[in-house]
């Protein structure tokens, strides 16, 4: 590009062009966040139910705190390879957004420490909700439709707990899962509520990613 | 009558930065010239035009040891783009 002069056509096809440009080159992995939160829960969700239908030590529980730990990890590695990348208006409000939820989860992370064991079923429900409100809401403000709905799927999805829990409730006076009881195999059945989980966070966060990632991909190979 | 073109901003390299400038917060001197495909050089020169035009402010600083250039669009620079694209209207649109 040189210091040419320019016909009124030629000055407006350069503006759009460098703004389209500039949008398609920062969208190109718009849904990286997604893909790092996504599989880093979905990955330590199914270590979680591992360790608990193999009856390992309690105490390899607290692998769950290994999730805030891995994301911010890989989140800044990303961003340091990035980070000649410019921040948009857009960027910023996300930002905005995220911020309190991630503070938000700090409590409920205090809270699972202390009564994981009793409180499962709220506490995967509340996270839940807590992330599918971020990922509505990130929808909304970038105009996805796919986190749109992605986010409000999660906060639908998030009614599994209870109603998991329920169910769990009106077979545990069943004389088979009295036998189940016996043997240990009640174990399996309450951490399927990991599963869940993870499933919701696939559904949530992981498939959503790759499908930004994908069209973005596909926008940037055209223009 | 046409209006007359902004000619700090009737060049094309000097309109492509403010383009890119008006849809980011603020950007890297490397992501502009990646963007552009200007030369450091010239890409330096034509920053230095519109700053000391006002339409833009640039930081010099570092980032680790590595220094960094960013540059941002100011409010002066925001309503000159805005003029320039009015102007430009008037030359497309039919009589």
């Amino acid at each position: 590009m040189e210091e040419k002069q320019l016909e009124a056509r030629e000055s407006i096809e350069l503006i759009s062009r460098m703004i389209q440009n500039t949008r398609t080159r920062l969208e190109r992995n718009a849904g990286r966040p997604f893909l790092i939160w996504g599989y880093t829960t979905v990955g330590i969700s199914l270590l979680n139910y591992g360790f608990a239908i193999t009856g390992v030590n309690s105490a390899w529980s607290l692998t769950w705190f290994l999730i805030p730990v891995i994301g911010c990890l890989l989140t800044w590695l990303f961003h340091e390879k990035r980070r000649s990348e410019p921040r948009t208006e857009i960027d910023r409000i996300v930002w905005m957004v995220w911020l309190p939820i991630t503070l938000a989860l700090i409590p409920i992370f205090a809270f699972c420490l202390f009564h994981g064991l009793f409180r499962r079923t709220d506490l995967y429900g509340l996270i839940t909700l807590v992330m599918a409100i971020g990922t509505a809401i990130t929808g909304l403000v970038v105009r996805s439709k796919i986190y749109t709905i992605a986010g409000f799927a999660g906060m639908a999805l998030a009614m599994l707990f209870p109603l998991y829990d329920y169910c769990l409730e009106c077979a545990i006076s069943s004389p088979e899962l009295a036998a189940m009881q016996q043997n240990g195999g009640i174990n399996m059945l309450l951490s399927g509520e990991m599963v869940i989980f993870a499933m919701i966070f696939l559904v949530m966060m992981v498939i959503p990613g790759h499908i930004i990632n994908h069209q973005n991909r596909k926008q940037c190979s055209k223009s | 009558m046409f209006k007359e073109l902004n000619p700090l901003l009737h060049s094309e390299l000097r309109l492509a930065i403010m383009s890119i400038l008006l849809g980011v917060e603020e950007a890297d001197f490397v992501f502009i010239r990646e963007q552009t495909g200007a030369t450091a050089g010239n890409l330096s020169v034509q920053i230095d035009k519109l700053q000391k035009a006002g339409y833009i402010e640039v930081e010099k600083g570092f980032r680790g040891k590595m220094p960094r250039t960013v540059c941002r669009i100011t409010r002066t620079g925001i309503d000159a783009f805005e003029e320039y694209v009015e102007a430009l209207k008037g030359y497309i649109q039919p009589k």
